[in-house]
């Protein structure tokens, strides 16, 4: 029976170093949704993404995607980083970026075809970056970058897209532009879940939320999440607490050691 | 073995430069300028070379000068590269240093060849040599003991008299610029007491294992420590027992059990500035894994 | 040394480098093809080296190998048939040096030691471990043969190259572009974007291991010919050299391959003809000089190239000053506001301006006055009138309209969002312009669409005859 959720998360625990960035997850998300995480700095909300994707190991929990194992559904999952994890110095165009999403479909030895080329441009072309496919990585502007990371994304043709932080430092085209494009996405049945920092905008572009601090303090449908209580619990002083223990405990351990 | 008056100059000596290492050493190690250390041991050659040229003799005051100057020329170099063409400081460190030294080599074969800088005295370096040539002339303090205890001496100096600019200036720069800590003038002092010590240590242990004896202890330290003038001490305490080991060991033990190892006959003493260097990397890596493995302790785990 | 004899010196110099270039004796030929293969086998995988910021890794490598020598030298001696196997020293060489890329990275995973001392680490204990070695090796009780120039491992000897030496290079170059050139794509993403990589599900660590191997075994095959700093200034300076000319990671490879191959050759004449020229000394220097005439002309980042462009952005922002300036006239002799909703006609472009006014407010010389307004003029944006007037044409006025449209906005926006003062604001635009791409000129339009839409959009030229 497939899953109906498109990503479920049990208990999971990362550290860094042995002081906790996020404890005992517990998370579900239903296909065909939208759906935001959203915290103060420092939440864990990347660790949360980096973590389920397996690029940093958790202490414990267990990850399902569509009911499956990571490993055997990566073909359905695209994943776009934070802008700030590659070097924009490197001798890349916006294009060979973008063909870079088709690698693992195109397999080992094997050049990229023309057919890839043309699915490159068709994405880039969708994000409104056709005119700029030869340029180099670093010559774009901010929100130029995100949108062919965005492509590099689109052309993986994944049922399951995981952003960290799309929005953060764009300009206003590129914001109205990547909207766009995930509700697209959303139409014809995918899903996206996004990290998000800014507050004011999380009700109008997701249907779902995830309000994040070290902890999962609330997940679920945006009217039953989003409500002033559960803000002040995510962002309020009482966490303050949890983030003060963290650091003793990470403390007592070093001490111990 | 027959220890006699040589073998104590020998140990003196060894402790003094392994100490007088470790002061720029962990100011280095703390700034991320480990390899910029081992770039300066080898961008000196030219300043050696033209300082020798000029003075017509080793171990001046002209040479250790222009051994500074090449050193410096190096870090304002690598400093320049990067900021001009934007390339990436290790490798810029490695275009300007590669290229230092391979000017410093044309011109010694090609203007200085009958300087007595054999490229294996330089690259492996012979405490033994360098304390024989004294004594064969007579009794007293070695030369080289002096040297050691001089670099010891202004290193001292220096450290104590800038702690306060060498903390800021390693820890944040650009706060050391907002308080006045002159973090450019500290930073380039800090270059010249890395050339002057690996210019005298050079003839003893060798450019290459001069940046073991700075960069090793201190490493150590930092895994133990993390308040600076615990480190400085810590670090001093350990150059001074790799010192004394790893010259111990070079005596007989290294050589003989490596040589008895592959059923070779007994050797005898082996280079002692690479016994102390092999002693340093021994006690690294024994501290790093006992840390490890104290993680490991049940009693220690992270909560799951 | 006197001038005669500096010029029979010179002379003899050029006699052997027509010689070494021309008519090679064989000894020649054979260290141009290892030096050659040698430098682009280095320059190539060098440059992924430097993407994934590992520069100095060949330097850590290189001088692991010492001890791997030595030791291979002793087993060797011992079991093997005795003396110098070229193969046995090798395989030592390759096992140590790559032991010393695991300590680095295993300090790295283990510790919060920083990357310099994860390298600087490795380096210098295996090296003296190394020296230990050697001393053994050297011993006289032992009295190996062979083992006294053991030691010149590390320095390297283009000159006494042998022919299988040189093959060997050969074979090894091509062996390590063949693997480059099988994982490029891959290999490229990972350089990139390691994250990506590894979220994809393509074998990351694996493809890492064989790029390291590759570059070890390069710099293994070189050790022992072009010497320990040589070998290490081929994996750093081509690739940087290469930075300098292009945005492209193939040409990259292909420069920084070129780079490395002419270096190494030019290195390799120079030290036939000067006599006791160390070869692998001048084998960097050649390379660094390419570097540095790189840095003066490449196309990318060279001075001269990044000169032109400030001249070209001086230029466009002296001619849009200007236009500003003539726009700013017409409005006031127009006795109309831009922002009020004023409909331009194509009659304003017909009112003659005095130069020489402008040019006392600018502070401009006459001479950058005079080429400004001739470059507007060869653009058909302007005209020159008799006593030293001059008159926009209806291209100029609408690209003066748009300048100073944008200029004005950007005040607007900097005084509305920005908080800066009014009285202060002009300066920063005149900075902000230079800098000011189309796509932010377009959002602050579209920022002040809504409150000022009648009076950005400049009139139609048919409309133009209504209001005059």
């Amino acid at each position: 029976m497939p899953d109906s959720n498109c990503l479920n998360v049990n208990h999971l625990t990362v550290c860094y170093d042995r002081k906790p960035a996020l404890w005992e997850a517990q998370v579900s998300i239903p296909q065909g949704t939208m759906t935001g995480i959203v915290g103060p700095n420092g939440a864990g909300k990347s660790t949360f993404l980096k973590a389920i994707l397996d690029l940093i190991p958790a202490t414990s929990g267990s990850v399902k995607f569509f009911g499956e194992d990571y490993r055997k559904v990566r073909h359905r999952i695209a994943y776009v980083p934070q802008r700030e994890s590659v070097d924009w110095d490197y001798p890349i165009s916006a294009r060979e970026v973008v063909v870079m999403g088709r690698y693992r479909s195109i397999g080992l030895f094997r050049r990229v075809s023309r057919e890839d080329r043309r699915k490159a441009d068709e994405a880039l072309d969708r994000v409104g970056m056709l005119d700029r496919a030869d340029s180099q990585i670093g010559s774009l502007s901010g929100g130029q970058q995100q949108r062919v990371f965005l492509a590099r994304a689109l052309v993986q043709e994944a049922d399951l897209y995981l952003m960290d932080e799309p929005f953060a430092g764009i300009d206003a085209t590129t914001e109205r532009v990547i909207l766009e494009l995930m509700r697209d996405l959303r139409e014809s049945g995918a899903s996206l879940v996004c990290v998000h920092h800014d507050l004011p905008t999380v009700a109008d572009y997701f249907d779902h939320l995830v309000l994040l601090n070290l902890r999962v303090v609330a997940s679920g449908a945006m009217n039953e999440v989003f409500t002033r209580e559960q803000l002040t619990q995510c962002y309020g002083g009482r966490l303050d607490l949890l983030s003060k223990l963290a650091d003793s405990l990470a403390k007592l351990e070093a001490l111990r050691s | 073995m027959n220890w006699n008056i040589i073998d104590t100059w020998l140990l003196v000596t060894a402790s003094l430069i392994a100490m007088a290492c470790v002061l720029p050493g962990v100011f280095l190690l703390l700034s991320r300028q480990s390899m910029v250390a081992h770039g300066i041991a080898h961008a000196v050659l030219p300043g050696i070379v033209i300082g020798h040229l000029v003075s017509g003799g080793i171990e001046t005051p002209a040479l250790l000068t222009g051994a500074i100057i090449a050193g410096i020329l190096c870090t304002v170099f690598t400093r320049f590269l990067h900021r001009f063409s934007g390339v990436e400081e290790g490798a810029a460190l490695g275009i300007s240093f590669t290229t230092l030294f391979a000017i410093g080599l044309i011109m010694q074969r090609l203007l200085a060849d009958h300087v007595h800088i054999e490229p294996s005295h330089v690259l492996f370096g012979n405490l033994e040599t360098a304390i024989f040539q004294v004594i064969l002339e007579g009794g007293g303090v070695p030369d080289a003991a002096w040297r050691g205890l001089f670099a010891l001496a202004i290193n001292l100096v220096f450290v104590g008299f800038f702690f306060k600019e060498l903390t800021i200036t390693t820890f944040d720069a650009a706060h050391g610029d907002t308080v006045g800590a002159r973090p450019r003038l500290t930073y380039y002092l800090l270059m010249a007491m890395t050339a002057l010590t690996c210019v005298i240590a050079f003839e003893a242990v060798g450019s290459i294992l001069v940046v073991a004896m700075m960069i090793v202890p201190p490493a150590i330290a930092s895994l133990l420590t993390k308040k600076l003038k615990t480190l400085v001490a810590l670090s001093l305490l350990i150059a001074l027992f790799c010192a004394v080991t790893g010259y111990l060991l070079s005596l007989g033990f290294l050589g003989d059990t490596i040589s008895g190892a592959m059923g070779f006959p007994k050797v005898g003493s082996t280079n002692a500035a690479g016994g102390i260097s092999v002693v340093c990397g021994i006690v690294f890596v024994a501290t790093l894994i006992t840390k490890k493995l104290a993680n490991r302790n049940p009693r220690n785990r992270p909560i799951r | 040394m006197n001038s005669p004899d500096s010029w029979i010196l010179a002379l003899s110099w050029l006699d052997r480098l027509i010689e070494a270039v021309r008519s090679p004796s064989y000894n020649l030929k054979v260290i141009y093809l290892g030096v050659t293969s040698l430098g682009l086998a280095a320059g190539v995988c060098g440059c992924f080296l430097l993407f994934r910021k590992r520069s100095l890794l060949s330097d850590t490598i290189g001088h692991s190998t010492l001890p791997g020598v030595c030791i291979a030298f002793l087993l060797f001696a011992r079991w093997g048939s005795g003396g110098k196997s070229f193969i046995a020293l090798m395989i030592g060489a390759l096992i140590t040096g790559w032991l010393s890329v695991r300590a680095v990275q295993w300090i790295k995973n283990n510790s919060k030691i920083k990357e310099d001392a994860a390298l600087a680490i490795p380096l210098t204990v295996l090296y003296g471990l190394g020296v230990v070695l050697l001393s053994v090796v050297q011993d006289s009780n032992l009295n190996l043969q062979g083992s006294s120039g053991l030691e010149y491992y590390l320095f390297g000897m283009v000159a006494s190259m042998i022919q299988a030496e040189a093959i060997m290079l050969a074979i090894v170059s091509l062996g390590a572009l063949t693997v480059i050139s099988l994982f490029f794509k891959e290999l490229n993403c990972l350089s990139f974007d390691e994250d990506f990589v590894a979220s994809q599900g393509l074998p990351h660590r694996w493809l890492d291991e064989v790029l390291m191997l590759t570059c070890l075994t390069v710099t293994i095959a070189g050790l022992q010919t072009v010497g320990l700093l040589m070998i290490m200034a081929a994996f750093i300076i081509p690739p940087a050299t290469a930075r300098l000319w292009t945005d492209s990671m193939p040409w990259t490879l292909a420069i920084a391959g070129f780079v490395g191959a002419t270096g190494a050759l030019i290195g390799a004449i120079a030290s036939a003809v000067i006599f006791r020229l160390p070869a692998g000394a001048a084998i960097i220097l050649a390379s660094a000089l390419l570097f540095g005439f790189s840095m003066l002309f490449g196309s990318r980042k060279g001075w001269v190239v990044r000169q032109l462009k400030v001249a070209r952005l001086e230029k466009r922002l002296s001619e849009n000053q200007l236009l500003r300036d003539l726009f700013d006239r017409l409005e006031a002799q127009q006795k109309v506001r831009l922002l009020a909703g004023l409909d331009f006609s194509r009659d304003l472009a017909q009112v003659s301006l005095p130069v020489h006014d402008i040019l006392k407010d600018r502070g401009w010389s006459q001479r950058k006055e005079r080429s400004v307004a001739r470059s507007l003029s060869s653009q058909n944006l302007l005209k020159f009138e008799r006593g030293d007037c001059v008159q926009l044409t209806t291209q100029g006025l609408e690209r003066a309209i748009a300048v100073a449209r944008t200029h004005r906005l950007t005040e607007l926006y900097l005084i509305e969002h920005a908080d800066v003062a009014p009285a202060r604001v002009h300066q920063y635009v005149e900075k902000i312009e230079e800098i000011t791409n189309p796509e932010i000129a377009s959002d602050i339009h579209q920022l002040f669409s809504n409150e000022l839409e009648q009076a950005l959009i400049p009139a139609e030229p048919h409309r133009g005859g209504d209001t005059s």
